[in-house]
């Protein structure tokens, strides 16, 4: 919000629609981690790519808030910020699951005596077997169809600016 | 599978929704009262991935028509300086100066106006559009030329005024008649503005007291200036006693000028400070102060009480040193009552304190409300059996006052 403020008192509000920009192509960083688990990415190590996933996500929220600029105009592109809000929350849960299975995995393979460096064919193997799969499943259940739906409403509020504005007033 | 078809499912009511309410799901802000009728037909003013176009207003209101009929061919009845300032403007310009979405509240133009959008001829004549905003005053009677002499094209004011293109004669009062205030010292003064205040700002103004006549009282101009304390309540009118005419500070103050039974703190209350040294002291403040100025003052320690303490006094002026921390409440074994410094206190003098002497002074100094008694048995090595058999056998027998003979506190000396 002071960033919106000081925006407005520099009287650059423009850039707050290039911040809308940057921060969906950060939402679209995002995506490469699901990329990356659907093997569309066929290589890289899974961790490096949540790790993106999750501050590419971070940084979007941020952006896409100061563009939002806290003002009550109109309904669709309030919903949208209101459902990131959310899906960021979710992203949020998921990362705390994640965190309880790592742990979880790690005193697994310390009662198993395993003491070799990280494995990734290991630790997928201990991660289907661990107790937070249930969780970290039904919890996909709820945040898969979230980002659907920002995606929808996203793309509706994008195609509907380029429909109805003026490229000559970006400037 | 399930999931594609909420996620088709949810686009489709989304799509839905926006097709059917785009003025709640979409519009960025309600258009002002006349286009209320358009809110929901957004293809009125918006062409597809084009945005709002000129040729789109253009199509409702003719240039030409501007403020002479409205947008039904209706003759206004009132017209104004709308006429010939859209006339002057290009067709496709509506959109630079004309927005909307600002509310029902918004009439006109809500976008800054940009002067540098409008054609030269008619930046150049300011009155084509602001003849109506033009003030009816005796300055703006003389400026018959472009306000942008004085003013800038983004606000009226803050606004430049070159005084040196008046004609020599002019009177001041013929433009700044509504700026001259109403006390006695203006009114007292001329036409000439100029004798005190200068063309680039009221103030800082000089004014000449010499030109005044000598029967004129300080007080008839300067009246609100007088302070409401005791000290300005029992002066006269005759301000310059105490001060000059070229500001009120510095002043000087007569004290034989006053009766001899005045007393010091009917005029200076407020000055006493609220220590321990002043809270005992009495009202008669020359005792220790002079009639100049507070500092320096002078204090007679003959008068303090024999038993009074100088800590009782000097608490706050006492340094937090090692030296100072083992001294006594005595301040007068090294301190005069004149001032702190000089104070008659050097070690070396009496006695050096080398590397074998770096005791704290209690260990010489046992008596601590007398720091000029001293011993020299307070360390292992100078017992008195010790002292009194090595000096036997150099034969002196007068050895009681060590600093005699051992000032350097060596043994040789």
């Amino acid at each position: 919000m002071a960033l919106d403020y000081l925006l407005h008192q520099l009287q650059i509000e423009l850039a707050g629609r290039y911040l809308g920009v940057a921060g969906t192509i950060f939402f679209l960083l995002s995506f490469l981690y699901s990329a990356r688990k659907k093997q569309i990415i066929p290589k890289g190590p899974l961790k490096r790519f949540l790790q993106l996933h999750c501050h590419a996500g971070w940084i979007a929220t941020l952006l896409i808030l100061v563009h939002s600029g806290i003002h009550f105009n109109a309904f669709l592109p309030w919903a949208a910020t209101v459902l990131m809000m959310i899906v960021t929350a979710s992203g949020h849960v998921g990362q705390h699951l994640v965190r309880r299975f790592r742990n979880e995995a790690k005193l697994k393979k310390q009662q198993l005596g395993i003491l070799t460096p990280p494995d990734d064919a290991l630790d997928r193997q201990l991660f289907w077997n661990a107790v937070t799969l249930k969780a970290l499943n039904q919890w996909r259940m709820v945040h898969m169809p979230l980002v659907a739906f920002l995606i929808i409403l996203t793309l509706v509020h994008v195609v509907s600016i380029l429909f109805f504005s003026n490229r000559a007033n970006w400037m | 599978m399930k999931l594609v078809i909420l996620v088709i499912a949810f686009f489709a009511i989304v799509v839905g929704l926006v097709l059917a309410f785009p003025d709640y799901l979409l519009n960025p802000g309600p258009l002002m009262q006349g286009h209320a009728h358009i809110e929901k037909n957004c293809l009125s003013c918006h062409r597809p991935f084009r945005g709002a176009l000129a040729m789109q207003c253009t199509s409702c209101h003719k240039p030409e028509e501007i403020g002479i009929k409205n947008v039904k061919g209706m003759a206004l009845l009132r017209k104004d300086s709308k006429i010939s300032f859209h006339r002057g403007l290009p067709a496709n310009s509506c959109i630079g100066c004309h927005t909307d979405h600002k509310g029902r509240d918004s009439t006109r133009a809500v976008r800054a106006f940009k002067h540098e959008g409008i054609s030269f001829d008619l930046r150049a004549n300011c009155n084509s559009c602001h003849d109506v905003q033009k003030p009816k005053d005796k300055l703006h009677d003389y400026a018959t030329r472009s306000c942008g002499e004085c003013h800038s094209t983004r606000a009226w004011k803050p606004a430049s005024f070159d005084h040196k293109s008046l004609a020599s004669g002019t009177n001041c009062l013929d433009c700044h008649k509504g700026d001259v205030p109403r006390d006695r010292l203006h009114s007292s003064a001329g036409a000439n503005c100029s004798t005190c205040h200068g063309t680039s700002g009221w103030k800082p103004a000089s004014f000449d007291h010499k030109t005044v006549a000598s029967a004129q009282r300080c007080l008839d101009c300067h009246k609100g200036d007088v302070p409401r304390d005791r000290l300005h309540s029992s002066a006269g009118a005759n301000c310059s006693t105490c001060h000059g005419t070229s500001g009120w500070k510095p002043a000087s103050f007569d004290h034989k000028s006053l009766a001899s039974g005045t007393n010091c703190i009917d005029c200076h209350k407020g000055d006493v400070p609220r220590d321990r040294l002043h809270s005992s002291a009495g009202a008669n403040c020359s005792t220790c102060h002079g009639t100049s100025g507070w500092k320096p003052a002078s204090f007679d320690h003959k008068t303090v009480a024999s038993a009074q303490r100088c800590i009782d006094c000097h608490k706050g002026e006492v340094p937090k040193d090692r030296l100072h921390s083992s001294a006594g409440a005595n301040c007068s074994t090294c301190h005069g009552t004149m001032a702190w410094k000089p104070a008659s206190f050097d070690h070396d003098r009496y006695f050096r304190l080398d590397r074998d002497h770096r005791a704290s002074c209690s260990t010489c100094h046992n008596d601590s409300s007398d720091f000029k008694k001293y011993t020299c048995y307070g360390c292992h090595e100078h017992t008195a059996s010790n002292i009194a058999s090595e000096h036997r056998e150099e034969g002196i027998r007068n050895y009681q006052n060590c600093m005699r003979c051992h000032k350097s506190g060596s043994d040789e000396d």
